[in-house]
This record gives structure tokens, sequence and C-alpha cells, in this order.
């Protein structure tokens, strides 16, 4: 591995050691249906974050709600000790990527085939607070 | 038949779905344990609606 490649993955460990974060991986809805629903709650108090997922009539919501309650399980893990009601978590991040895809066929007119795509998603979520120190910019 | 001319760019398909959005639920506080409930919906925290009881909780045993 060369020296640069090195550098920006011990950075990136040391990144995830401050951050509390949770990943939703091979979620099976199309990244542009989870990105509806993400683009709701990005930057929303936690609490608010919650009640709105859970009251979403979308699909990805009931998803995005079981991840975010482990967000802040995964952060209570790395501040123990601090009340989750004062220190004022905020959905920091949120962001969809596109995973893979399952390919398959659908018989279309003379004799060809139309491939369809069924599309699946990961979903990263960092929350913090909302007046912690990594908070500055 | 009709057939479009060009492909449409990322830039203009992104553009046209800038207001296609999820709309999120508009919600209120329960009256009696402040929970957060949807509107005519009884609160499922505690079974009241409009400021009385309107369905008693079960209890599981």
């Amino acid at each position: 591995m060369g020296a640069r490649k090195r550098i920006k993955a011990n950075q990136n460990k040391e990144d995830r050691k401050s951050r509390s974060f949770a990943m939703l991986r091979n979620c099976p809805t199309s990244p542009r249906k989870m990105r509806l629903v993400a683009d709701l709650v990005r930057g929303e108090d936690v609490n608010k974050a919650l009640n709105i997922l859970h009251y979403s009539p979308k699909e990805a919501a009931g998803r995005l709600e079981k991840l975010l309650l482990s967000a802040i399980a995964n952060w209570q893990q790395k501040n123990e000790g601090v009340r989750i009601e004062e220190s004022n978590l905020v959905v920091k991040e949120i962001f969809v990527d596109s995973g893979r895809m399952l390919k398959r066929l659908r018989p279309a007119p003379q004799g060809r085939g139309h491939r369809i795509r069924k599309r699946s998603n990961h979903v990263t979520l960092v929350v913090d607070g909302r007046n912690s120190e990594n908070n500055e910019n | 038949m009709a057939h479009p001319k060009h492909k449409i760019s990322k830039t203009r398909r992104n553009k046209r779905r800038t207001h296609y959005k999820a709309v999120a639920p508009t919600l209120a506080s329960c009256s009696n344990c402040g929970t957060a409930v949807r509107y005519h919906h009884v609160c499922p925290e505690c079974g009241f609606y409009r400021g009385k009881l309107a369905v008693e909780k079960l209890v599981t045993a």
C-alpha cells in the first residue's frame, strides 16, 4: 500500500473511533426510494426523527427507524454515563449508497428480453450531539 | 410515433426531481401523556383522544 493510502486509511480508522454511526447494508429497496426518506430526517433532532420515521407511511421508514435506534445505542456504548436526553443528539449525517443489483429478465416483444434491475442500497447514519466539538466547522 | 429527440441530461433529470420529496407526517403531542400522535388518531401510548379515555389499554398477562 502506498504511503498516502496508508495515512488516509489510518485517519479513517481514527475517525471511526470518535464517531457514532450505524450502517444498513444490502437493504432491498432502491436508493432513490430510500433517499426520499433519508432526506426527511437529515439534520433533525433524534427524537423528532424517530417520530417522523415511526409515522411515515413509506416502507423504507421502518428500516431507517431501526437503523437510527441502532445508531443511538452505538452512541450510548461510546459515551457511557452520558444521558441521551441531555446531549441533544441529532442525525448529523445520513447518506444512501447503491448496493448490489440483482438482474432479472422480463419478456419483451419480438423474442427479446428486457433487463430488470432489482436494486438494493446501503445506508450510513451518523449521530452526534448538537453542541459537541466535532460539530464545529 | 412520437419519440424524444434528445436524451435528458443528468442535470435536467435531477433538477426535475428536486421538488419530488416525501412528506413528513404532521404530528401533535398527546394532551394526556405528551407523546407524539397523529391527528384524528387515538394516542397509542395511553389511549386518550381529545382529552378523554377512548380505548383502554390491553394488559397482556
